[in-house]
């Protein structure tokens, strides 16, 4: 029964349509005229689309070329060894006048590294934090939070980067600084917080960095082998921390530099510059109310059930939030982070508008100054997209990881 | 997620009813000791933000009058906005012409207005749009019996609405042909369409708009010089391709293959099977990140004060330049703050709705 059925069933169909069963050869592409088959006129099109694309970059580089030798500049990058001449307001680097333009460039990447890290990390703190009250049943905090963020998301961030930058201009001048605490100083000159000084700098770090890795490694192993419960994940970053607190104790003698107050100036700790200040501010405002927006839409998305089936395990509402909620929430969400953390890169790029020494502004004034704008225009690309996909591609990997993780 | 009350307590179920709204009140606000002092330090704050705040925009703030009673004002000085309304809304266009950059600002909302409800949605937009795009630029630049105008003379809030609002639709087929270039099995058409989408997404809009600016002179023959509203009308489509083939592969990606093949059973060919099976589902299933392009796109509009033209933000700094009207830079931000605001919350919350509107199917 099962046999004719099926001989049937092959029988059939070869005789309606024959060639439409033998299909392990796909069919000449010279048989037929070339525009009556499928693959035929995918054919056609890839051969004048790719001819299409090679004329435009053909006409294109033509006209460079032309363009080029009617202003009788040449590509090249010698350029980049020439003194800049021209000061910077503040760098992280050493630098000086007498420095070459390229020195210039690696600068302005410096300050903007120095904006982006800083805008990541207190994103990520401001986010979470509003992203997790945000989810809260109380209608004041909801209203706090819930301003906070919609404001802040529908306004543009260059408005918001003027606004602060203006207002710390209007701040009142030195002598009547506002303090907080005396130990932050905050004054038309910027924001003037304690320093860390300690002696043997990278090294020093470099050993404390060591020692609170080894802390975390050894931990458990030492509980173990004492026969006592491996420590959770909280308390080892704990004692790592510790670990590098008391290492650099240890080696470097430290002290803290509290900013004091002079006649027209401070002495001592570190200052902020308004520029650095409203730039990071804003910054760290705009990512953070973005991320807050995905940590709360992370932490809806996980299932009711969840967190039902924490409380009946008879878990306290913060243990369900750090043990059920927010793990699950951040796999979710990572993605869109990372997307956050490259748009901070990227927006550092506005510091122009406010005259922050960054990476844009090396370039541009670099552009003035040696009139090769083409090289510049590379190297500009170049250092954008760099960053850029390294942080996707770390985000990526880290993501993969957690995914890995929470499947396990 | 700090809940007041405790999880799976007569949160539903016939106990509610017995709840008072008194009680149901206190549970809300004082349910547990956290919830409580979390009730009382946001009171602190709010009453340490909103009367300053109102006392400096509403209560002490000064509605009209010259500048030597803002100065002695203690509240805002709400006559600046008053003062350069004109050149923050019109730019340095003539007194006579100003006419055609409200009729260029109406038509533009109102076209997007219409864009907004679901019903209308068909393929008679796309003529509807090109329609729009070329009056408001006829409307702005003149010609064809309108008095040309300069375009250094354009600025203003019709700056913005023309780039935010056209950079979309003139980069949407740009960003379709990208999309599906990404999908192709061409190898070639993939590696372009995957380069020239992460080159533009990855490299900031402010570098980009310098970039369209500074080397347009070189990569055009001799002889053409387009105006700057033109090249940062460029880089702006260019951009708003890369992110419109972003938000259209999701869709692309989340239509599944049953459909095609259902008709390909149907015996519609390939180029059909794309525009009428496929695009309407894609495009649909896009819509609300299309609209939070548009959103960033309009908030995104005033970096071109970096390639020295004045949108609407330009227009505001312009003003607070003004040596007799110096120092109402806060005055003129947080009025550019509520404007951007009340249009980018409009939109955002259209696309929240319409995103949990496709969840519900």
């Amino acid at each position: 029964m099962l046999r004719t059925l099926a001989n049937d069933h092959r029988a059939i169909p070869a005789r309606a349509e024959p060639e439409q069963r033998l299909p392990p050869r796909p069919p000449s592409l010279w048989g037929a005229a070339l525009w009556r088959t499928r693959r035929g006129r995918q054919f056609i099109v890839q051969v004048v689309g790719s001819c299409l694309l090679f004329a435009f970059l053909i006409e294109i580089t033509h006209i460079l070329q032309v363009n080029l030798a009617r202003q009788n500049l040449e590509l090249d990058f010698g350029f980049l060894n020439r003194p800049a001449g021209i000061a910077i307001s503040e760098t992280v680097l050493p630098y000086s006048p007498e420095d070459g333009l390229s020195w210039l460039i690696v600068t302005g990447a410096a300050n903007s590294l120095r904006v982006a890290l800083v805008g990541c990390l207190l994103a990520t703190f401001l986010g979470l934090v509003v992203g997790i009250l945000r989810v809260s049943d109380n209608p004041l905090l909801r209203v706090l939070t819930g301003g906070y963020v919609n404001v802040v998301r529908n306004t543009p961030l260059l408005l918001q980067i003027l606004f602060w930058y203006t207002i710390l201009l209007q701040l009142p001048p030195v002598r009547q600084a506002i303090s907080l605490g005396d130990v932050v100083f905050l004054s038309q000159r910027g924001l003037q917080i304690p320093k860390l000084l300690f002696e043997g700098g990278g090294w020093a770090l470099l050993a404390a960095g060591a020692g609170a890795v080894l802390v975390y490694a050894v931990l458990p192993r030492a509980a173990r082998a004492l026969n006592r419960a491996v420590p959770g994940r909280m308390l080892r970053l704990c004692a790592a921390v510790l670990g590098f607190g008391l290492v650099l104790l240890a080696v470097a003698p430290m002290a803290v530099e509290l900013p004091e107050h002079g006649a027209f100036n401070f002495k001592g700790g570190m200052t902020l510059t308004p520029e650095y200040t409203a730039l990071t501010l804003a910054q760290s405002l705009y990512a953070g109310a973005f991320i807050a927006e995905l940590v709360r839409g992370g932490i809806e998305g996980v299932a009711r059930g969840q967190r039902e089936a924490g409380a009946s395990l008879g878990l306290s509402e913060l243990q369900i939030l750090r043990k059920i909620v927010i793990p699950q929430a951040l796999v979710a969400i990572t993605p869109s982070v990372s997307t956050q953390y490259i748009g901070v890169i990227k927006n550092t790029s506005l510091a122009v508008a406010i005259g922050y020494p960054d990476f844009f502004w090396a370039l541009t004034i670099t552009i003035n100054i040696s009139g090769h704008s083409i090289e510049g225009v590379g190297l500009m690309l170049l250092g954008y997209l760099i960053p850029t996909l390294i942080a996707a591609m770390l985000m990526n990997r880290f993501n993969r990881g957690l995914l890995k993780k929470g499947r396990s | 997620m700090i809940q007041s009350r405790p999880i799976g307590s007569a949160e539903d179920g016939p106990r509610r009813a017995s709840f008072g709204l008194v009680r149901y009140a206190s549970a809300l606000f004082f349910g547990s000791k956290l919830n409580t002092a979390i009730t009382l330090i946001s009171a602190a704050l709010l009453w340490l933000v909103l009367p300053p705040l109102y006392d400096w925009g509403i209560g002490d703030a000064l509605w009209s009058g010259t500048v030597e009673e803002c100065r002695a004002a203690s509240g805002a000085c709400w006559a600046f906005i008053g003062e350069k309304i004109n050149l923050i809304v019109f730019g340095m266009l003539p007194a006579d012409d100003r006419w055609r950059a409200v009729l260029a600002i109406v038509l533009m909302v109102s076209v997007m207005a219409l864009c907004m409800v679901p019903r209308v949605w068909s393929v008679w937009l796309v003529p509807l749009w090109i329609g729009t795009i070329g009056v408001a630029f006829w409307l702005m630049l003149g010609g064809f019996g309108l008095d040309r105008v300069r375009t250094e003379q354009v600025g203003g809030l019709p700056v913005t609405l023309l780039l935010s609002l056209t950079a979309l639709p003139l980069g949407f087929p740009f960003g379709l042909a990208l999309a599906l270039g990404r999908q192709s099995e061409f190898w070639l058409f993939r590696w372009v369409s995957t380069g020239v989408i992460e080159l533009f997404r990855g490299a900031p809009l402010v570098a980009t708009l310098f970039i369209a600016s500074i080397m347009m002179p070189f990569v055009l023959p001799e002889g053409m010089n387009p105006p700057k509203l033109t090249r940062a009308l460029l880089a702006f489509t260019i951009v708003a391709a890369a992110y419109i083939a972003e938000a259209l592969r999701g869709g692309l990606q989340s239509i599944p293959p049953g459909q095609g093949e259902a008709a390909a059973a149907l015996g519609l060919r390939g180029w059909h099977r794309l525009w009428l099976i496929t695009l309407p589902q894609v495009i649909r299933h896009s819509i609300p990140g299309l609209v939070n392009i548009v959103v960033s796109f309009f908030k995104d509009t005033s970096l071109i004060i970096v390639i020295g033209m004045t949108d609407f933000l330009g227009a505001i700094q312009l003003a607070a330049r003004d040596p007799a009207w110096a120092g109402f830079n806060i005055e003129g931000y947080v009025f550019a703050a509520l404007f951007y605001f009340s249009f980018c919350y409009v939109l955002t919350s259209y696309a929240a709705r319409l995103e949990r509107r496709a969840s519900h199917y």
